[in-house]
Parts: structure tokens; sequence; C-alpha cells
């Protein structure tokens, strides 16, 4: 086990290393002058002397590999740097947006999965029936839909045919405090948007793991001795199904965080997409280094927690030993 | 005596199955019928996609313009055909690519086995632990890369999956007696996989690159509503979204209309995986 971690653990600093390292050069070979968004006055207004001074300031009049040991110095010790348009600390930027990313997901996953679950086991149930015809019609119409298109059409239906829920932000312009049902009711659009696809994915996973029990021998055996249907699928292979749907779980934290780039953009919703979008269109590389790294942080948690959940939820598989590849 | 009836072949009852898979014609139907129209747009409207008049902007749909015309009045119809056209064509490019790319990592993989193989798997880790989205919008938005540049970009970002499968196939053919065979004839290793393993292993990989097309027009489609895909005024059935939410109100049909089209061509490449999957009698997940 300690084997194990150690080396999964090496692997993952070696993936953080190529990817910091890939990103910081692919950004400052990128056309486009930092500085420029630094300063508040349009560029050719400005002295020279003051952009040399501000470059020198920023660091950026040093090679890129001198650049870069600095920057990865500073990242080791927790320090991010500063945002080069807001002048405010990295880390606060994004401990601002994580949270309000890590809500809206975590909101849709949990319905996702809780309705992809529902719908899993009633479609699995009678396989190819009517119930089952009509769900996987539903649950291809998911996976096919743009998520933006579903976002655009509960705007328009929610917040224009029928005006019940606001269709952007996190809280009311006018409101003096962020309330939580105004936080809920801000919720409800972008949630339901990233939802969509969540639920088709939840949905078919159950189902095609519920069969899979469906069709062992001990399902047969159960019902041979004379257990009736709702028994043998609740007590005994639904529960087997779930050690799918757990190790699915692990690797669905990617998506909470870096699934949700379309949908925070279009409802103006300020979390990790929405900033890393934002960032990037203003040239503070310094937030975007951040988001990339960030991201590739909770990518290679997420496949980690798969691994180690899919060993919990199931005793015969074991974390490979190191003598084992 | 009449002639011996001829048993079916492999492929003929390949496509017998998909033939009754209702689903998987289906959406092999609505694609020929999109390929048609979109290659000769004129069966349906004789306007152009680029003719701005402005004395016709977000006219509703009527019989002169079935799709209406969006904010500088151009026929939104001929534009969706257009954006069809472009759409399809970048969707296809870049599974294309992406297949291509995959199937040599992966057999060079799977066949080489031992430390080659280990060191490329942990390549396709790393690949797979990169924050792709956000990359290619980085890059999108950084360094204009054009057209083709979007193509290669989801091509080379939606690789992975292939070169994961071809490794595995190729891993349990490499042990099979016809390579043994041809290794003991003296076929060096690029002559056996391409001549005599990559056709016993083409079912999978066309599956895969079926349900990569959807995926890749979904990709393109996203990118191109955050305005880092293909720029107006060409269109795709991505970028013409882009506006969709200012005019969404007063012209729900320029929103309506693009994300109709994608979800169904996308819904036609999925049901066409699905039915090649059942009928070419492939064990696999769908890769979603």
């Amino acid at each position: 086990m300690a084997a194990y971690l150690t080396r999964r653990f090496t692997h993952s600093l070696l993936v953080l290393f190529g990817v910091s390292l890939a990103s910081f050069w692919i950004l400052r070979a990128a056309p486009g002058d930092p500085v420029e968004m630094y300063l508040s006055e349009p560029f050719h207004q400005t002295p020279p002397a003051v952009i040399a001074s501000v470059r020198h300031e920023l660091g950026l009049d040093q090679p890129t590999y001198i650049q870069y040991e600095r920057w990865l110095g500073a990242f080791i010790r927790g320090d991010m740097g500063y945002s080069i348009v807001n002048h405010t600390p990295v880390a606060s930027e994004v401990a601002g947006a994580l949270p309000k990313t890590f809500l809206l997901t975590g909101v849709a996953t949990a319905f996702g999965l809780l309705a992809g679950i529902l719908l899993g086991v009633w479609s699995a149930v009678r396989p190819n029936g009517a119930v089952d015809t009509v769900l996987a019609g539903g649950a291809a119409v998911g996976f096919a839909v743009p998520q933006f298109w579903v976002g655009l059409v509960l705007i328009y239906a929610f917040s224009y045919v029928w005006p019940i829920l606001p269709s952007s932000g996190v809280m009311n312009p006018y409101a003096l405090n962020l309330t939580p049902g105004d936080l809920a009711a801000h919720l409800v659009l972008p949630a339901a948007t990233l939802a969509v696809n969540e639920v088709a994915y939840w949905q078919r996973y159950q189902r095609d793991s519920l069969l899979r029990e469906l069709t062992a021998e001990y399902v047969r055996t159960a019902r041979a001795k004379g257990l009736r249907g709702a028994a043998v699928v609740f007590r005994h292979a639904w529960p087997n199904s779930l050690v799918a749907i757990v190790t699915l779980l692990g690797l669905s934290l990617t998506r909470l965080i870096t699934g949700s780039y379309i949908v925070e953009t279009i409802f103006s919703w300020p979390g990790m997409g929405y900033l890393g979008i934002w960032a990037v269109d203003n040239r503070d590389y310094p937030v975007v280094m951040a988001i990339l790294m960030v991201s590739a942080v909770l990518t290679l948690a997420g496949n980690f927690l798969a691994d180690v959940l899919h060993t919990v939820v199931d005793p015969r598989v074991r974390l490979p030993t190191a003598d084992a590849t | 005596m009449s002639a011996p009836r001829r048993l079916p072949t492999r492929v003929g009852l390949a496509l017998r199955r998909f033939r009754a898979n209702r689903r998987a014609s289906a959406g092999l139907i609505v694609l020929l019928a999109l390929a048609v129209v979109i290659v000769f747009p004129r069966l349906l409207t004789a306007r152009t996609p680029n003719d701005v008049d402005l004395a016709r902007s977000l006219t509703p749909p009527s019989a002169q313009h079935w799709f209406g015309t969006d904010n500088v009045g151009r026929d939104y119809l001929a534009r969706a055909l257009e954006g069809g056209r472009v759409s399809l064509a970048i969707g296809l490019a870049a599974m294309g690519i992406s297949v291509v790319v995959g199937t040599v990592v992966g057999s060079v993989a799977g066949y080489a086995a031992g430390y080659t193989d280990e060191i490329i798997s942990r390549g396709v880790d790393f690949v797979l632990a990169l924050p792709l989205f956000y990359a290619i919008v980085v890059i999108e938005m950084l360094f204009h890369p054009g057209t083709s540049g979007l193509v290669v970009l989801i091509g080379l970002t939606t690789w992975m999956v292939v070169a994961r499968l071809v490794r595995g196939l190729v891993l349990s053919e490499r042990e099979t007696e016809y390579v043994q065979a041809a290794r003991a004839l003296g076929a060096h290793g690029g002559r056996v996989i391409v001549r005599h393993v990559l056709p016993n292993i083409l079912g999978p990989v066309m599956v895969t690159a079926s349900f990569n097309v959807g995926n890749a027009i979904l990709l393109e489609s996203a990118l191109s509503f955050l305005g880092v895909g293909v720029q107006p005024p060409q269109a795709t059935w991505g970028n013409m979204i882009i506006g969709a939410q200012t005019y969404l109100f007063n012209a729900p049909w320029i929103a309506i209309v693009p994300g109709f089209l994608i979800t169904i061509t996308v819904m036609a490449f999925m049901f066409v995986g699905d039915g090649l999957r059942d009928a070419l009698d492939v064990k696999m997940a769908a890769p979603r």
C-alpha cells in the first residue's frame, strides 16, 4: 500500500511538473503583452521608461527559464503570484471561485446521480420494455444536446416566457447581502443545464451495471429459491451494481471542475470556468497558470480517488503492489 | 438440383444485423439526408449564406425563409446548411486525426509491449490528466490558429481513447497464431500490424470513430460558441449561436435551429455507433 501510494504520488508530481512546464512555455510564446493589461492607460500613451520598469517589476525582462524557475519556486511555497489585471493575489481569486464551481457542479452531480440511478434502475428492471425504450431515447438526447443550447433554452423558458428564475450571477444585484434563498434561485438554471448530461450519464451506467448483475448466477439462484423480483433486484443485484457507479464517481471529480466553462459563461456564474475564460481573454497569465494547475491537481486527485474507491467498495480488487505494474 | 445457396459472409451478416436495428438505420438515413442537403444546398434554397439584407433582419420563419433570418438579414436556412457543411467536415477531419494518431500510438504500444508499452501508456495517462478543454481555449484565444488549427487541436485531444482501445486489442492479437505465423515467415512489425492485425480490429475502431465524430462536433460547437472556434462570417452550427443569447427573447429561432441540428446529428452518429457495435458484435463499453 505504502509503495503504491509513493509510486502514484511520484507519478502525479511528474505529471504536474510536465503540465506546468508546457503551460508556462505556451503562455510565454503567445503573442500579446501582459504589460499592456497591467497598465491602466493605453499602451501608446505610456512612456517607454514606465513600461520597462513595469516589465522589470513583473520579471518579464528575464529569460523564460528564469521566469519559470521563479514561478515554480513561488508555487511550491504556496504563492501563486498576483493577477496582472486586478493586482490581487491569484490565490484569493481562485479561493473565491473554487467553492462556487464546487457548489454548482456538486448540486448538478448530486441531482444527476440520484435521478440517473432512479431512471437507470427503472429501465433495467424490464430491458427493452416501453419504459426502457423511452428512457434510452431520453438519455441519447441528453448525451447529444449541446450544453450551451440547453442553457439558452432554459433561460428562454424560465427567465422570459415564464419569468420565475434569474438567468445570471449568484445574487440579486440590488440585494445587500447574499441570502441562501437568493443563491438557490440563481443556482437552479445553471445546475439544471449541467444536470441534463449528468442524468443521461448515470442513467446509462446504472442501467448497464444493474443489467450485468441481473444476468449473474447468484441472481438466478435467488430467483430459483423463490425470491420475489423486487427483493432480488433491490437486496441482491442493486447493491452490487453500485460498485461500478462508485468507481465512476471519482472520475466525475474531473468533470466537477473542468465541465462548467460553458455553463458558467452563459450564466455569468463566477466560478473557475468563468474566471478561466476571463483570465485568458485578458492575458492574465498568472491566473491562467493557476487554473491549469488546479485543474490538473483535481484531475489527478479524481483518478486516484476512483482507484481507491474501487478497492473500498469491491474487496476483490487490491491496489497494485510495486512489483506488479 | 438447384445451386447451393451461398452462406452469408461476415460483412453480410453484420449488414443484416445493422439494418434490423431501427435506431441505427434511422441514424444512417438522417446522416445520408444531411449529407445530400449540405453538399447540394440549392435543393432547399436559392439563397446564399453570407448575403446581408438589413431590411430583413430577424424575420421569423416563413415560406420565404424557412428558418427565418439572423440579425443582419442573412437567410438562416442557407447559413444552417453552410454551417452544417463546415461542422460536419470539422467533425470528420478531427475524427480522422484522432483515429490515425490513436491507432498508430496504440498499435506500437500493444505490439512492442514491455518498456515501450509502459512509456507510451504513461504518456497517454499524462495527456489524459491535462485540462484539455481549457488548454484548447487558451491556445485558440492566444494563437488564433484558424480552422485547420482547430481541427488539429480537437483531433489531438481526442485520440487517447482510440489509443487505449487499440493498444488493448493489439496486445491480445499479437499472441494469436496468425500473428505468430506471419512473424515466423519473417514479416516485420509494421507489416504485421498493417496487413494482419489492423484489419482484424477494424470493428471496434470504427465504433469509436463514430462516437468521436459526434464528440468532435459537440466540442467544435462549444468552442465556437465561446467565440474561440471558427470565426464569423464563416458559419458553423456552433458560432451561429454566438449572437443567439443577445436575440434570444425576440428571435429564439436563432438559438433553436443550430442547437436542434447539432443534437440530431450527434444522436445520429451515436446511434450508428451503437448499431455498428451490435452488428459487428464488438464487446466494448460505449466510450463516453
